[in-house]
């Protein structure tokens, strides 16, 4: 045989797949399988000797139904949407400056400064979650401090065990995933774009407001869209930090059904509406993010 | 009314680090001028316009613009304009709100600004495309698009960095005349960077040639081409031929240039003195070839290759040294061929001579003797 001889399209096919096949095998078992084994467990009866392959939609409608006020799944699913879109607002809030000072800031080293910020990275998450419990805690720094330098003559408990606890502590840990998307995005900004914005009369703020943020809004949204999903699926932060009241955030009502509640088809229900609303998010904006962006390529 | 516009530059200094890049520079833009400033990359000429519109700072050395010293305002206080090489046009704004933005800076009212607007899309031919998007339109319409948003603002002072280099030598062309044709419709001061010789020389009133930070030579395209004043600008601007000789003066005051490969006289008005070493710059279009030596003139070569381009035609001549000399002539101008020997010769007042650089030393060359050469061939 020819060693020049090309591949045929069979064979070249056959290669081809099998530099996906690894990806796909993966995709496939540790994602399509488990949801769709999620999605077919979510129509299943609960009964008292497990679960019964008998098709119901009670499980959703017992989403939507079951309990009385702020205890109401939907109302939990709702408050978890808000705490997620409050930490998304502050990890945008933090990160903007942050990165335009790395960007447009910082001459030497700014890959220095780049790392600083998402150093954070390197440490475990149940430590950077434990570590806010050291700090606001009831004997935390805190406190001690507060109490040493005469604010307070009792320690305050109320910092521990909240929304508030709970909120600093994912801001803290969400930060660097907001951050990074952000900073690829606006280090495309074409430099020029605002030397060219300055020499027709703008000042800095001007500039700031016509030019540099309409241009960083698709890092903005990517990076925003990380911190709401992950924050809309966190359930240990809550429970480590957390309230007795405010402890229990939606992801927390699924880790139950599967734990101590052990209603497997209620909490497969649950996960899939929650599944459907963040994709659902995702969705709008990731759309915006491309309507944004295809009009940012266009000025290169 | 006096035209505005002029430029003072006034001991400007600049440093990279430890690369000191523009040199004590010292010259004076001319108001309504259009004025090219032309180098090899890296010769600090985009850096000079980029302290003239001040997105970089001086570090020694003042500019005035007319007669307000401007060197130490922001960009955007400084009565002037740039069009950027690669357009800079903002992303996410149409054609209309791209133009305006200038003006929309200065709090005209929507009327004055609209009108304004509708005036230059008419000026720069973009009729029809002002709610386009930036990625709608091709390189030269983007272009247009960036002349019009910065001589809108009708600042007395528009810079020009390499603006035509994105496109393809077609458009370029073109864009060159209506580049000069709005300048002399406008009345404003053009500063243009280029790399480009030709488009300097076609475009420009006056064109400064840089080399390493310094100006080698301003002055008008002519000048430039016909008594380039160093060696440098000689061989940037067109294509010369350079040869290194020594100056000797005989009896009769007769001046001539005694070369390796031969003789040649030399304009006695240059003031050179007798065993002096110079160098002589000649036009390939400058050089006669004929079949016996002129007076004062020794210098004998064979044409070894015919390249033909276009409308003229030019010949490598080997000279005995082996170092080779270019010759154009226009199509059919006149009949040579590969190998003849040719004597060649010019108008002394054709050749530009400069004090050489180097201090090559060779012996006195008592006449040319041919022999080696006929052993060549």
């Amino acid at each position: 045989m020819e060693k020049t001889k090309k591949y045929s399209y069979g064979t070249k096919r056959f290669i081809q797949f099998g530099l996906i096949a690894p990806l796909v095998i993966w995709l496939v078992l540790f994602l399509i399988i488990p949801y769709l084994n999620l999605f077919v467990n979510s129509f299943w009866t609960n009964g008292v000797f497990g679960v019964q392959h008998k098709f119901t939609l009670e499980n959703y409608t017992k989403f939507f139904t079951s309990g009385s006020g702020s205890n109401k799944p939907i109302m939990v699913l709702l408050d978890t949407l808000r705490i997620s879109v409050i930490v998304m607002i502050c990890t945008i809030l933090i990160s903007f400056p942050l990165v335009y000072f790395i960007n447009f800031k910082v001459k030497k080293n700014k890959q220095l400064f780049y790392m600083l910020a998402i150093i954070p990275l390197w440490v475990s998450y149940i430590m950077r979650a434990y570590s806010w419990r050291i700090i606001l805690g009831t004997n935390g720094m805190l406190n001690s401090f507060l109490i040493w330098s005469g604010i307070t003559s009792k320690p305050i408990d109320a910092f521990l065990y909240s929304n508030g606890s709970v909120i600093i502590a994912m801001v803290h840990i969400y930060t660097p995933f907001v951050l990074m998307p952000m900073y690829t995005a606006m280090e495309q900004i074409p430099k020029n774009l605002i030397e060219a914005s300055k020499d027709l009369g703008c000042g800095r703020i001007r500039t700031f407001i016509k030019v540099l943020l309409p241009l960083s809004i698709p890092g903005v949204l990517t990076g925003g869209t990380y911190a709401l999903a992950l924050s809309m699926g966190d359930f240990l932060a809550p429970n480590l930090l957390g309230g007795p009241t405010s402890s229990t955030k939606i992801s927390n009502i699924v880790q139950m059904q599967f734990g101590t509640s052990n209603n497997w088809p209620y909490g497969a229900a649950i996960a899939i509406i929650i599944f459907l609303v963040v994709l659902m998010i995702i969705t709008i904006l990731g759309k915006l993010e491309k309507h944004f962006s295809k009009l940012e390529e266009a000025g290169r | 009314m006096s035209i505005q516009g002029g430029i003072t530059l006034r001991n400007i200094n600049k440093f990279y680090g430890k690369n000191h890049v523009v040199k004590n520079l010292d010259f004076e833009i001319y108001p309504g001028e259009f004025i090219s400033l032309l180098g090899p990359s890296g010769c600090g000429k985009t850096t000079i316009l980029r302290l003239i519109a001040g997105l970089e700072q001086l570090d020694a050395g003042e500019i005035y613009l007319d007669d307000k010293r401007i060197d130490a305002l922001e960009p955007y206080k400084r009565n002037l304009n740039t069009i950027f090489q690669n357009y800079a046009l903002f992303p996410h704004m149409n054609v209309r709100k791209n133009i305006e933005y200038g003006l929309r800076a200065k709090w005209m009212s929507k009327k004055e600004i609209k009108k304004k607007v509708d005036d230059i899309i008419e000026l720069v031919q973009l009729k029809g495309f002002e709610d386009r998007m930036p990625n709608q339109m091709s390189g030269g319409q983007r272009q247009r698009v960036s002349i019009a948003r910065a001589i809108v603002n009708e600042a007395p002072v528009v810079l020009l960095d390499e603006p035509l280099t994105a496109l393809d030598l077609k458009l370029r062309k073109e864009m060159r005349f209506e580049l000069r044709r709005l300048q002399k419709a406008l009345q404003t001061t053009f500063v243009f960077v280029t790399h480009d010789q030709e488009e300097a020389i076609v475009m420009s009133d006056r064109i400064a040639v840089m080399n390493n930070g310094i100006i080698e030579q301003i002055g008008t395209p002519e000048e430039i081409y016909s008594k380039p004043k160093s060696q440098f600008v000689a061989q940037f601007i067109g294509e010369t031929n350079v040869m290194e000789g020594m100056v000797s003066i005989d009896e009769k005051g007769t001046s001539t240039i005694q070369m390796e490969f031969g003789k040649a006289l030399i304009d006695i008005a240059e003031n050179f003195s007798d065993g002096e070493l110079i160098n002589l710059s000649i036009r390939p279009d400058m050089v006669k070839c004929s079949k016996e030596a002129e007076v004062g003139f020794e210098i004998p070569g064979k044409i070894v290759e015919e390249i033909f381009s276009g409308a003229t035609t030019k010949y490598l001549v080997r000279l005995m040294n082996n170092k080779e000399i270019t010759v154009s002539r226009l199509c059919g101008e006149e009949s040579m061929k590969v190998d003849d020997i040719v004597y060649l010769s010019w108008k002394v007042t054709d050749a530009t001579i400069m004090k050489s650089e180097s201090q090559m030393i060779f012996g006195e060359i008592e006449g040319v003797d041919l022999s080696p050469w006929n052993n060549l061939i």
